[in-house]
């Protein structure tokens, strides 16, 4: 009968007439579905920006001391209550938190925004609270084989290890946070049990974490592991005492982070512009974007004190900083979207070239890319549209036929294409701008 | 005329009064036991793509697609290719693609001669695009709603005629592009206009992909108030990264129809270089990892994306297929 079901199932509303199925279907059990899909959802969601560090920790560029400093305080502008800042680990393992100090030391705190900074062991912690540090984190791992690679230790030894700092930081009156890696699945182990999570969860809490991070490493987590992951945890941690750290590298993080907020959660950790690929599938994502996140809040109502047009802005920064593109959908898409309203009034055979955009955050610009004129150096920011070539074009100048992809910069592809989208972004001789074209604006 | 394969089950089925949609419970919500994917990416994915792709390319996909498991694939669009060159071969493909038992290919049919040329190439059943938004109307189809509504329902008087399945489509269900915010009780009333009229199923697409989790469940608990909740399908877009958080709520308040496009196929007009439709994969892989069943392969659906992926020299915008090819 079950098997005639499904069967059923599958074609019944194949037919033009359908609709009669309606009649047959459980009105009773929709309408339970309908209160649950209400469920109630927290007012106030804190995100924990850890961009700076998770994030720019797996990117393989190295970032100057400089920018990061500058990330960190447009990230603070933004109104991010948290925003993890560096790591205190060794600089052979992590060459990008080699400047942990000089970051700590550059960046301007907001009051009333906290910076916690990694430290995996006593010595960093002690490094960490001389440069500054108000607050740390601490890692512990659900399954062995992952603790052993990433960090040469069972869980169980690692978390002795972490009991030095613990103690420490009491003694100090610093709060410390703690991470839980592998959450749901481990690159090594597969599918990893939830009550292993609860159990290190557990452990961290009451060795005197004041908030317990539960991340999906490799983001292979879906709704139904998460929230079986979540139920086991709440058994031994408050709920109020968790966070989840979505990794959206199968497309999952939203959904993910959608039903944690149904089971009580309220706390997101989330990378500016999602920063931060996945060292175990290589070239896909990793964090979840803030900007995506705070979207889907803003959407469901959910106050977070954040400015997404702020956030956005970092995120270019950092992006252009990079020479990446944004993995953040929001910024993709916010962008185009104005400047498809400028761009039905250009002219279809105009010549472009472009200069290096430096100020374009000031004005809002969305289009932040081009190249030193000389050089050819790699596009600040890729943007996909095709346009017509121009006819004459002067010296010095570069005309583009079609986008250079971003992976080879110096190679300039000669199609022409029937798209006509264009403008002018600015005309330049030699390294200095000298007209822009401000055809899109916020 | 044209008989419908599936009418054995509508008799059988009328003789037990019992559930049609069976829920699962994962903690607290309910959601379906299996979910049905529409699969749009030879019709709405290509037709959003800029590079023209050769017939034999999209019959191969289909071709593909046919063989994952998939049970609705829409094929192609019967509109002028004036205005829609990617569907100039619409007869071509429709008798090109090797018609896998058990799975139906839908065609898009905007007015009665499309309709017509649809069934004379082949089609078994049909599919018509309203909108929740004037404005949309106006610059997508030059007419007004109610205008266009009196092109479907001579569409769909006749498919009535020759038992042809309709199905319905409503653009700009959380959103318009002109218009901005669209209220709830606009799309019902065109939602049920079109139900009411002979649609099978209405489809609710987020055309602009701005809607959250919060607009879509307004969204549908208005809509299912005009109609029932098992006739409704989400059409999500991914351009705001939300399709699948808004998929998931649409799961939670009962539906059960999902539509979707391999690879993610089809960028946003509207967003120019954004993404559009949300992944086939990427669904896939949320509804398998909630046991939801499908009845659809995974690997299969990666396998077809990669093909067309290859043809069109673009990346996918599954973050699946991504992760997949380059997992360690």
């Amino acid at each position: 009968m079950a098997a005639v079901m499904r069967l059923v199932n599958r074609s019944t509303l194949s037919s033009v007439m359908g609709q009669h199925y309606a009649a047959f279907s459980s009105s009773a059990k929709l309408t339970a579905a309908g209160v649950n899909a209400g469920h109630t959802l927290p007012d106030k969601v804190k995100i924990v920006e850890v961009g700076p560090r998770d994030g720019l920790q797996n990117e393989k560029t190295i970032v100057p001391t400089e920018a990061k400093i500058n990330l960190i305080d447009m990230l603070s502008e933004s109104g991010l209550p948290v925003i993890e800042a560096t790591s205190f680990v060794s600089p052979k393992w992590v060459p990008q938190m080699a400047d942990q100090v000089e970051v700590m030391k550059g960046i301007s705190r907001k009051p009333g925004v906290s910076y916690p900074v990694l430290t995996p062991n006593l010595k960093g912690f002690q490094a960490a609270v001389k440069a500054g540090a108000a607050e740390v984190a601490i890692f512990g791992a659900a399954s062995e084989l992952f603790s052993k690679k990433n960090i040469n230790c069972s869980v169980d030894e690692s978390l002795q290890r972490f009991d030095e700092v613990m103690k420490a930081a009491k003694e100090a009156g610093v709060p410390v946070r703690g991470y839980v890696s592998c959450v749901v699945g481990c690159p090594y182990e597969g599918k990893v049990a939830p009550e292993k999570v609860a159990h290190v969860a557990k452990r961290l809490y009451s060795m005197g974490c004041y908030e317990i991070s539960l991340g999906d490493t490799i983001g292979v987590g879906t709704p139904g592991s998460i929230t079986a992951m979540l139920e086991a945890v709440s058994k031994e941690v408050p709920v109020s005492a968790l966070a989840v750290h979505c990794h959206d590298t199968y497309g999952q993080a939203l959904a993910n982070i959608l039903v944690a907020l149904q089971m009580g959660i309220s706390v997101i950790d989330s990378s500016v512009a999602g920063l931060g690929g996945c060292p175990y599938a290589q070239g896909a994502s990793g964090n979840v974007a803030t900007e995506d996140v705070v979207y889907m809040l803003h959407g469901l109502g959910i106050q977070t004190g954040v400015d997404l047009s702020k956030l956005m802005d970092a995120g270019a920064f950092i992006c252009r900083t990079l020479n990446r593109k944004t993995s953040s959908k929001v910024a993709q898409a916010t962008c185009k979207l104005k400047i498809i309203c400028g761009l039905q009034f250009r002219p279809i055979n105009t010549t472009f070239v472009f200069g290096t955009c430096e100020t374009s955050l000031k004005d809002n610009n969305c289009i932040r890319w081009g190249w030193k004129v000389k050089n050819v150096s790699p596009w600040l920011q890729m943007k996909n549209w095709s346009r017509q070539s121009a006819t004459a074009t002067p010296a010095e100048m570069h005309t583009v036929t079609q986008p250079l992809s971003a992976t080879s910069p110096n190679k300039t592809a000669q199609h022409n294409r029937t798209n006509t989208s264009l403008f002018t972004v600015a005309t330049v001789k030699g390294r200095k701008r000298i007209r822009t074209e401000e055809a899109w604006k916020r | 005329i044209l008989h419908y394969p599936d009418k054995w089950y509508f008799s059988f089925c009328s003789h037990f009064c019992c559930s049609l949609i069976i829920f699962q419970n994962i903690t607290g919500h309910e959601y379906p036991e299996f979910v049905k994917i529409v699969e749009v990416g030879p019709r709405d994915g290509l037709q959003n793509e800029k590079e023209i792709v050769p017939t034999g390319v999209k019959i191969q996909l289909i071709d593909m697609l046919s063989g994952t498991g998939l049970s609705v694939i829409e094929a192609t669009s019967f509109v002028s290719s004036k205005w829609v060159p990617q569907m100039a071969d619409h007869t071509d493909v429709l008798r090109g693609i090797q018609r896998a038992p058990h799975v139906r290919y839908p065609v898009l049919t905007p007015n009665l001669q499309g309709f017509q040329d649809a069934v004379a190439a082949g089609a078994t059943e049909v599919a018509v695009f309203g909108s929740a938004s004037e404005t949309f109307s106006k610059k997508n189809i030059n007419c007004s709603i109610d205008e266009s509504m009196l092109r479907f329902e001579e569409v769909i008087n006749t498919a009535k005629e020759r038992q042809i399945p309709v199905r319905g489509y409503v653009s700009c269900a959380l959103g318009c592009p002109h218009e901005g915010d669209i209220k709830p009780s606009t799309v019902a009333k065109v939602a049920k206009r079109l139900y009411e009229m002979g649609c099978y199923e209405i489809s609710l697409a987020d055309t602009i992909g701005v809607g959250t989790p919060g607009s879509m469940l307004k969204m549908l608990q208005g809509v299912k108030k005009e109609v029932p909740i098992n006739a409704l399908a989400v059409h999500c877009h991914d351009t705001y990264g939300q399709a699948l958080p808004n998929i998931l709520t649409a799961l939670q308040m009962g539906v059960c129809v999902v539509d979707s496009a391999v690879a993610g196929l089809g960028g946003c007009p509207y967003a120019q270089g954004s993404s559009g439709n949300v992944s086939t994969e990427d669904v896939l892989y949320m509804l398998h990892g909630m046991g939801i069943e499908t009845g659809v392969n995974l690997p299969k659906v990666i396998e077809a994306g990669y093909f067309i992926c290859n043809a069109l020299c673009r990346n996918t915008n599954s973050k699946v297929a991504q992760a997949k090819s380059r997992t360690l």
